[in-house]
């Protein structure tokens, strides 16, 4: 098949990219962006390490099409950080030791990362439920739970 | 007590920083341009004959690089941690659905993919064997030449448990029988690897854990020095036993080999689950006698697991099945026997808790009924059985590291949730109106370390660099338990230093020694050990050179906290830094070795048996039973373990809080199902992990013990608390709604036909 | 996974697209369905066509007592809209329940209609909205009660040169009542293995109407027409509910499989109908 061109926004980043037109995003940002903080673990939607944020929103990457992101914003693990300053919510999570293999993680923090974009007040219960579609299979999601609530109090106070 | 700075503390770990920015590269990372993308042909066919295989097609497809079957194969066509009978590439038979026929190289995925459709196999189907009682048959076709029985093993029984059960009061016999579990891993296995031919080196990168056994066992299929592949297997997203075998390396190697390009090979979802070790599926046979003064008089266990078509390492998991079926209990007489049978089932492996989940949610149930019978409080009654340091075990060897069994259990019994544990249960049953809530409580013990007569090692290495960096070389891999960071804290600590300066080199047979395999819950225990005994290598060496910088005899010097000052002037001292310098320009690195070996038992059952040091665990889980849809939720848990000394509070409660979720996973919900050696559940919609809103709220109550032949007291943790989370959970729900279970998973349909069985006695 | 990507420019190209009559062609809304039946190799289209920038299939409307959901709103908006919350509870119960986050701001109504599977869960509470499905292709639109539109397992009337445009339906008014509840093998990311919704009228305490309908207990969604016969007139007492639940099993025919059995199924969506009926009474 041959390859088309598309054209985003990434990471603040206008980008310009050839791809396969059957490539998840997934596979485009690992594959030909180089940004494999997106990780793989079932290619189904039913795993959440994949997460990214699609204009703000946090969507499965491997459930997109690379085509499909055109003209679109896309926000990845590896475009949260200011430079070496880290945003609250990576903070908290290497404070509160929410971090074991790590495999998790980046789409666990983008899915926290949306949800304290549009709710700075969280319940616990909100929480839980914004992280639902991310498993972690080293944690049992207590400390990422706890990090999370402490990002939020964070964010708020600032 | 010492006071430490970084021992027995909250200690952020030293490789979040690059979690949580995805800057961490795991094996499955790795890309480059050229890189081949590489699959492997999986039977079709639980059981049969291989007829004819043809790869000619596939290979002439444009875009492929290599086809390889067994004929490729240059050295032993096997792997196994203990008998390499697992074919890298099946020959002449499969023997279940996992096992690999051929593999492809290929430009990108959707060629091998392709190339994959076009190997051609033709099968003779032979009878399926789904079960050890079917393969035990005297009929059964044999699975593997010598027979269907991969092992077995009784221990040298304890006094006569006959005469021990017939001189009970009370006897009870029961048999309970558990699924196979996945690891289920977000990262499934993976890797790359590259041959470089003027070195002649093949470098393997994939998630592991013991690189260093990967390399001997890539080195026997390829007929390779062993010293010309270097294998990289840390860090990994999480492998939990499931990536101590082999999976991905040798098929990766022998296809660098042949392409003389970058190879990738990354397990689907789906390949992880068929092909890939599972916890095994056993069945548990319990007689347990007792006394009417509440002490348990004998205790007989048989255990019959299903091993699935190969070996890797199920002998050792049998055998710790019996050794943590009596849990950490006094019985003056016991027998304990076992056998590992051969299907074309799933296949068993190494699994967190191995062999000991299975009969632990037996044994534990067992206790609460015998308590039961005697209305004594669960706790009191484990509390009057449980031993003491210097105790004979069940099995028969001397508890001689420490036993704080009894601690967790008085901890437990202090809890707001087991004291109040009526009125809690009154509160809750008043607010709610489709539920019924129980509090449960179940305890254990957990081998730490590889047993008796198994090489049980660690090397480590030290090195201290100009500019003050010291460099920690392990052949551990961090697999996700947090083991790096507490390495360092263990080195800071010893040396004086700050953390910050400390790096870790982990996990590559090229950079780092042996340090031994990072399972069996005896990492902390035996690299701290190693690393302990290489400070104190280091120590008089720091003073040598420091007494070469002052021109002064050594004897003038001591070493405390990070420097070497004079004895008589204090104020005037060498930092690790300026060591380092002196060192460097007189031309002598500063690198020390450290080395450990575990301890032994006073007695040696063979194979492994028995172990010296265990982990103790109490836990306690409140849940909540919908009496109409059978649903069974958990509300909380509470892990008090006794691991000696908590080396990082938070990777203590972090091991806790995983290991509970993966227990309760176990309890409730995890299957993989096989019927007819078919897989039923083949990814993440079918296998049924815990999600965030499925969890319990988490406590964890660290008894600490000092041990005194760990590197500061410490034991280890990882595996324990995964275990009898699965009995305290079904014990809760006893106390809840009166029923009780003897086969895992415990699904709401199977709550809700035990309850309407139970009516049904009530109402007869 | 190997396709051609298009992307529809406006509704008239996707219908002259659809005309052609291509066979390899999918259509690709979500794609949280389209493209894990790829990557299981259910199929193996040729070409997929991205209907996601068609503005005529977009937004949530109320007008004149009816309310339109264009087939590419997604289970999200409808778990957070406001209005569907007030008019149309049932339906922003199911939506909200549906897989997770990731997948609810992807996967659209219209993409769960034409998947017809008996467990996708918007269509019960589209079953008990009384909703309308329309189909355009390029030769004109059919209007097709929800209750015509699926034929079996994964089946449904939509030609293969039909776009699903829109979905209508009579928004609840104030004596209406309503609700969709659903069993899974856990908390989220989990299919149904039985799911109720109802609406109903109540007045005085008395049931004036009721709809209900099961999901995962047939090869489509069924009604439960004995208990909804049952039910009307009468007041929602305790011994009424048990009745109702009871008949309402009856007539749930569910089969055994990976997730539940059979029997539990039956017996589960009488219950989820009690359970609903108990927080109105
Ligand atoms: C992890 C996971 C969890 C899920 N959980 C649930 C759940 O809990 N409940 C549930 O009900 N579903 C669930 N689903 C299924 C899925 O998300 C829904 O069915 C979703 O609504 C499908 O919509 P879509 O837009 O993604 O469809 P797509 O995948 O884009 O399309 C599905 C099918 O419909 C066709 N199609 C789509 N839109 C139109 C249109 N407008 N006109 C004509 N044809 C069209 C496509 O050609 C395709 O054949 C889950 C899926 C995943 C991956
Ligand atoms: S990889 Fe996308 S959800 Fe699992
Ligand atoms: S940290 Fe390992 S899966 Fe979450």
């Amino acid at each position: 098949m041959e390859e088309i061109t598309v054209q985003f926004m990434l990471n603040g980043k206008a980008v310009r990219v050839e791809t396969p037109p059957a490539f998840t995003l997934l596979r485009l940002l690992r594959e030909r962006l180089g940004l494999t903080g997106t990780k793989p673990g079932c290619e189904r939607g039913e795993c959440g390490a994949c997460t990214v944020l699609l204009d703000g929103e946090p969507v499965n990457s491997c459930l997109i099409l690379a085509p499909q992101v055109e003209g679109r914003e896309v926000l990845t693990i590896e475009g949260l950080a200011d430079g070496d300053k880290l945003n609250p919510i990576q903070e908290a999570f290497i404070e509160k030791s929410a971090v074991q293999c790590g495999y998790c993680i980046p789409g666990m923090i983008m899915s926290a990362t949306a949800l304290l974009d549009t709710n700075p007040e969280p319940s616990r219960d909100e929480i839980k439920t914004a992280i639902s579609g991310n498993l972690c299979r080293c944690t049992g999601y207590t400390k990422i739970i706890r990090a999370i609530e402490v990002a939020a109090e964070r964010i708020r106070k600032r | 007590m010492t006071s430490y700075r970084y021992i027995g503390r909250r200690v952020p770990r030293i490789d979040a920083r690059d979690k949580v920015t995805g800057r961490t590269v795991y094996s499955t990372d790795r890309y480059s341009e050229n890189m081949l993308r590489a699959r492997v042909l999986r039977s079709s066919l639980p059981h049969a004959k291989i007829i004819r295989l043809d790869v000619s097609r596939a290979r002439e497809l444009p875009g492929v690089e290599a086809v390889l079957t067994h004929e490729d194969i240059p050295g032993h066509n096997g792997f196994g941690i203990v008998t390499p009978n697992w074919p890298v590439l099946c020959v002449d038979r499969v023997r279940y659905r996992g096992d690999a026929l051929a593999l492809v190289a290929a430009r990108d995925e959707e060629t091998a993919e392709e190339a994959l459709s076009l190997i051609e196999v033709e099968y003779e189907p032979l009878p399926i064997i789904e079960t050890p009682e079917e393969a035990l048959r005297e009929d059964a076709p044999l699975i593997h030449e010598g027979g269907n029985i991969q092992h077995s093993m009784d221990i040298p029984p304890k006094g006569d448990v006959e005469k021990g059960l017939a001189e009970s009061d009370i006897v009870i016999e029961e048999t309970y029988s558990t699924q196979f579990m996945e690891h289920a891993y977000l990262e499934t296995e993976g890797g790359v690897a590259i041959y470089d031919e003027e070195e002649g080196v093949i470098t393997v990168w994939c998630g592991d854990q013991y690189a260093f056994r990967d390399q001997l066992q890539i080195a026997r299929s390829l007929d390779w020095d062993p010293l010309k592949i270097r294998v990289i297997g840390s860090p990994t997203g999480g492998a939990f036993g499931g990536k101590d075998e082999i999976s991905v390396q040798i098929h990766l190697a022998l296809l660098a080999y042949y392409t003389k390009k970058p190879v990738r090979l990354h397990w689907s979802r789906e390949e992880s689950i068929v092909a890939g070790p599972k916890r095994h599926a056993m069945k548990t046979t319990f007689r347990i006698g007792m006394g009417n003064d509440g002490k348990l008089k004998a205790i007989d266990v048989k255990v019959v697991a299903n091993t699935g078509a190969y070996d890797t390492i199920a002998g050792p998991v049998l055998n710790l099945s019996l050794e943590s079926s009596p849990g950490p209990y006094k019985y003056p007489q016991s027998r304990f026997r076992g056998i590992s049978v051969y299907t074309n089932n799933a296949m068993g492996g190494e699994f967190r808790g191995f062999g000991a989940a299975q009969v632990v949610f037996g044994l534990e149930q067992e206790l609460d009924k015998l308590a039961e019978r005697l209305g004594m409080d669960p706790i009191e009654f484990r509390l009057l059985n449980a031993v003491e340091e210097g105790d004979i075990s069940a099995l028969g060897h001397r508890l001689q590291t420490s036993v704080g069994i009894k601690e967790t259990l008085e901890a437990a019994r202090k809890t707001d949730l087991w004291r109040d544990r009526e009125k809690i249960k009154r509160d809750l049953n008043a607010a709610a109106r489709y539920k019924k809530f129980g509090v449960g409580v179940a305890s254990e013990w957990h081998a730490v370390g590889l047993g008796v007569g198994l090489p049980d090692f660690s090397n480590i290495i030290v090195e201290i660099h100009e500019g003050g960096e010291i460099i920690l070389r392990t052949g551990a891999i961090e697999i996700g338990q947090g083991n790096l960071t507490a390495y360092a804290q263990m080195l800071a600590e010893a040396l004086g230093c700050d953390i910050e300066k400390i790096k870790v080199i982990h996990g590559d047979t090229f950079e780092s020694p042996d340090s031994g395999t990072v399972t069996a819950s005896r990492s902390i225990l035996i690299n701290g050990n190693a690393i302990l005994d290489a400070v104190k290598t280091l120590q008089p060496k720091l003073i040598e050179i420091a007494a070469d910088k002052f021109g002064i005899p050594g004897d003038e010097l001591e070493y405390s906290d990070g420097r070497v000052s004079f004895r008589s002037d204090p104020d005037r001292t060498l930092t690790l830094a300026e060591l380092a310098d002196h060192a460097g320009s007189s031309g002598v690195p500063i690198k020390v070795t450290g080395t450990a070996v575990f301890a032994t038992s006073d007695k040696d059952f063979g194979d492994g048996l028995p172990h010296n040091y265990y982990t103790y665990i109490t836990q306690i889980a409140l849940v909540g039973v919908d009496t109409g849809t059978g649903e069974v939720e958990v509300l909380k848990v509470i892990s008090l373990p006794e691991m000696g000394k908590a080396i990082n509070v938070d990777g203590v409660e972090g091991q806790c809080e995983g290991a509970v979720v993966m227990g309760q996973g176990y309890t409730l919900y995890e299957n993989v199902v096989v019927e007819k050696g078919e897989f039923k559940t083949t990814g993440f919609a079918t296998y049924i992990l815990p999600t965030a809103l499925d969890v319990p709220e988490q406590e964890t109550v660290i008894v600490e013990k000092f041990e005194k032949s760990g590197p500061f007291g410490a034991k280890g943790v990882g595996e324990a608390p995964t275990v009898p989370v699965t009995p305290a959970i079904v014990n809760a729900i006893y106390d809840a709604v009166r029923v009780r279970f003897k086969k895992l998973p415990i699904t709401p349909e199977a709550v809700l036909e035990k309850m309407r069985d139970l009516a049904g006695t009530e109402e007869r | 996974m190997k396709f051609n990507y298009r992307r529809a420019g406006s509704l008239k190209e996707a219908l002259e697209i659809l005309s052609e009559g291509d066979e390899s062609l999918k259509i690709l809304a979500g794609g949280t369905d389209l493209l894990v039946m790829i990557q299981d190799k259910l199929i193996s289209p040729g070409v997929l066509l991205d209907i996601n920038g068609l503005e005529e299939l977009k937004g949530i409307e109320e007008s004149n007592g009816r309310i339109r959901l264009g087939a590419l709103v997604s289970h999200g908006q409808i778990a957070a809209d406001k209005l569907l919350r007030e008019k149309a509870l049932p339906l922003v119960e199911s939506c909200g329940e549906v897989g997770s986050p990731q997948i609810r701001n992807r996967g659209t109504i219209g993409g769960n209609l034409v998947m017809a599977s008996p467990s996708g869960d918007s269509i019960p509470a589209l079953y008990v909205l009384g909703a309308e499905v329309s189909l355009k292709s390029r030769d004109g639109e059919r209007v097709i009660p929800i209750e015509d539109f699926f034929t079996g397992v994964k089946k449904c009337v939509i030609r293969p040169d039909e776009l699903l445009i829109s979905i209508t339906f009579p928004a609840l008014g104030p004596d209406d009542r309503g609700f969709f509840k659903k069993l899974g093998q856990r908390k989220a990311l989990a299919i149904s293995k039985v799911s109720t919704a109802a609406v109903l009228t109540l007045r005085a305490g008395v049931v004036v109407s009721i709809r209900i309908a099961l999901g995962a207990v047939g090869t489509t969604v069924l009604r439960a027409p004995r208990t909804e016969a049952f039910l009307t007139g009468k007041s929602l007492a305790p011994e009424v509910i048990t009745e109702a639940a009871r008949l309402c099993a009856e007539e749930s025919r569910a089969i055994t499989d990976i997730r539940s059995t059979g029997a539990y199924r039956d017996e589960m969506a009488g219950l989820l109908l009690a359970r609903g009926l108990e927080k109105l009474a």
